[in-house]
């Protein structure tokens, strides 16, 4: 019992840090039908920034991780430009062709560039923060990792109020649900596009930061984490906030009991078993809705 | 529209292929540290072959540092048989694929004479081949896979102590030491490395130890599932065998977890000394290489290099180091760079390197005297030397 709390508790952990990347994945989906194969970037990118105005500047962790994320989500309003710019007058299909092959490039583009001028080795970002082992019950933690989940779980609460509450986060709903309707009541589609790629790239790129504070950094980072955004963002449902939390939260847990109780090399066979499962009796996801 | 079109990915296409030749021109390094001609134009021409790219580029760059050091040092010198020696250098990136193109690169496109490289053992694995097709000499005092040698490869000079060898001398050493009763072993997912972790297993339950083993993939960052059984399991020594990257992470994390438990490796990565000092204090080692070994090659290495880096160097870049001592050696005897008298010479090799006295047996391995050594407040203290007593 003892070791399930533990294993569950560990899955908390990588379970916040999904959800960071899949919030900003799904929204950027949602309300702009765009797959963003760079979202592994901006993680990876966001990391990097990090790891330099800490190592470099000598900046608290804190303020670094908030300024980093900042930059990160004006680099992705450069992006968002981008594919506004060239994209705008596209048939749908034509469009959808265009932004995966534009962002599988920029993808490319952004990976090889840190590895060119950063190097290829790995890198820690320093936070100051202890972590020595606390014990809570059954259950050993650290400061650090409690951190983690407080700052995932406290961005998603912040932005899930902003989407429900705020007038900004209506008109970015209206504008996920029918994009023309949302423009033809005078909603302007193009400041919610910028915004919500700057929201999503800020998002991922405050999880590549935790995670290379818990472990380390390096240029090709984004890969992987790109691959289990998608897998929660498929496994909560397309487009669904909800449901990339939940599904963050589902994977994480699911990865670690498996870890815990099988082997770690079957960790993602079995997660991704799971997730195929899920889709065979629920195609749209946990919370996702059926289109029409 | 096509033209709006085509003008954006005609314009990453460019910038691809500006990284891609920015990358390749990087990994791709002809370095000579003679007077800057190709080729075996008067010049003795050797090929090295390290992991400049990836994960274990921490490593390869500064084993390479080493070679190009000693290099250096033996032009100023006057070179070997009255030649100047130049280095051809290829990336492998530790794969067997990328490392065997770059040996094949290496021979037949720059003539090189003799070959060094290529850390991991399956890279190095893909080297052989190569050697045995174009019958040139590969010396590696690192890779550590006995199934290496075990090929018979002629051309393949292996000059570290084995796997199975550390594993030997090392494991009822530490047994006698600690009186160790229950212990897990923690390996990354390779066939050698598992191979060298079941020889362990089989040294230690031999000893009467209960054991229990743990794998996790290459690239694992997260170990809290392991370290969770490991607390459940609650062993007195953990022996831990994987890459200095995952260590870097699975020894931070450890020591987080609070697990009080022994923990023996085998050889310290300097860059677990340099990253995680804390977390690595009091940890035993059953060690090919010590920094404070007081052999002299092995104290004018250390200053050498120190003063060109800045930092210590470890088993891998001594390793490398090593490599070029014995094949610099072997030219000297053998009075000429033709493979097969130089070969011969290699077969010969009876010196003194970082790591302590090297011969070659029969199956062309080479060894030398194990070090138990202990990690304490900065600096590698070496508790005990167990003769080399062969494979």
């Amino acid at each position: 019992m003892q070791d399930l709390l533990q294993q569950v508790f560990n899955g908390l952990v990588v379970g916040s840090v999904y959800i960071l990347m899949a919030v900003g994945l799904t929204i950027i989906f949602g309300v702009m039908k765009i797959v963003n194969f760079a979202h592994g970037e901006f993680y990876m990118v966001g990391a990097y920034v990090a790891f330099y105005l800490v190592s470099l500047a000598g900046l608290n962790f804190f303020v670094a991780l908030i300024l980093a994320s900042v930059l990160v989500g004006l680099f992705g309003i450069l992006i968002e430009r981008l594919i506004n710019r060239f994209g705008k007058d596209m048939a749908e299909l034509e469009y959808t062709y265009f932004t995966i092959l534009l962002t599988i490039a920029i993808s490319l583009v952004l990976a090889n560039t840190v590895n060119v001028l950063a190097g290829p080795s790995q890198h820690q970002i320093a936070t100051g923060i202890s972590t020595a082992p606390i014990q809570i019950g059954p259950v050993v933690v650290s400061e650090f990792k409690l951190l983690v989940i407080v700052i995932a779980f406290s961005l998603s609460m912040i932005f899930g109020l902003f989407l429900k509450y705020s007038k900004f986060g209506k008109a970015m709903r209206a504008t996920f649900e029918n994009r023309e309707a949302a423009a033809s009541v005078g909603i302007n589609t193009n400041i919610i596009n910028m915004v919500t790629f700057a929201i999503g790239a800020a998002m991922a790129s405050i999880g590549g930061i935790l995670v290379g504070a818990m472990f380390n950094i390096f240029p090709f980072m984004g890969s992987q984490a790109s691959l289990k955004a998608f897998a929660v963002v498929i496994l909560g449902g397309l487009g669904s906030f909800i449901g990339a939390v939940v599904g963050g939260l589902a994977l994480g847990i699911i990865e670690s009991i498996a870890s815990g109780y099988f082997a770690v090399g079957y960790k993602e066979a079995i997660s991704f078993v799971l997730i195929i499962l899920v889709l065979v009796f629920r195609p749209e996801g946990l919370a996702g809705r059926i289109s029409r | 529209m096509i033209r709006k079109l085509a003008v954006l990915p005609l314009a990453i296409s460019i910038i691809l292929l500006l990284l891609v030749g920015c990358g390749s021109s990087t990994s791709t390094t002809s370095t000579s540290t003679g007077t800057g001609q190709s080729g075996t134009n008067g010049k003795i021409v050797i090929g090295v072959i390290e992991v400049l790219s990836g994960p274990e580029s921490y490593d390869g760059l500064r084993m390479l540092e080493a070679v190009k050091m000693i290099t250096e040092q033996v032009n100023k010198e006057g070179g070997l048989l009255g030649k100047q020696i130049e280095l051809k250098i290829e990336d492998g990136a530790g794969e067997t694929a990328t490392s065997a193109n770059a040996a094949e690169k290496l021979v037949a496109n720059d003539k090189v004479q003799a070959l060094i490289g290529a850390y991991a053992s399956t890279a190095t694995a893909g080297l052989l081949p190569i050697v045995a097709k174009y019958e040139i000499p590969l010396v590696n005092c690192v890779s550590q896979d006995p199934k290496l040698s075990e090929q018979g490869n002629k051309w393949f000079f292996q000059g570290t102590l084995l796997n199975s060898t550390i594993a030997k001398t090392g494991v009822p050493e530490f047994v006698k030491m600690f009186g160790i009763k229950k212990a897990a072993i923690v390996v990354i997912n390779s066939d050698a490395e598992l191979e060298y972790s079941d020889t362990y297993k089989t040294f230690l339950t031999d000893q009467g130890v209960a054991v229990t083993q743990m794998s996790f993939p290459e690239g694992t960052q997260d170990f809290s599932s392991i370290l969770t059984k490991l607390k459940s399991e609650a062993p007195d020594t953990l022996f831990i065998n994987m890459g200095s990257n995952e260590g870097v992470n699975f020894l931070k994390q450890l020591y987080e977890s609070g697990l009080k438990a022994r923990v023996v490796a085998s050889d310290l990565y300097q860059q677990w000394a340099d990253e995680i000092p804390q977390a690595i204090e009091g940890m035993y080692f059953a060690a090919r290489y010590a920094v404070s070994d007081p052999n002299p090659v092995n104290q004018r290495f250390v200053k050498d290099f120190q003063a060109r880096t800045g930092k210590l160097p470890d088993d891998s870049v001594a390793g490398d180091y090593d490599s070029m001592l014995v094949l610099f050696d072997a030219i000297t005897r053998a009075g000429t760079i033709e493979p097969q008298a130089l070969r011969q010479a290699l077969l010969k090799t009876d010196m003194e390197i970082t790591r302590g006295h090297i011969e070659f047996d029969a199956q062309q391995r080479g060894g030398f005297d194990t070090k138990i050594v202990q990690f304490k407040s900065g600096q590698l203290v070496i508790l005990k030397t167990i003769p080399f007593a062969g494979v």
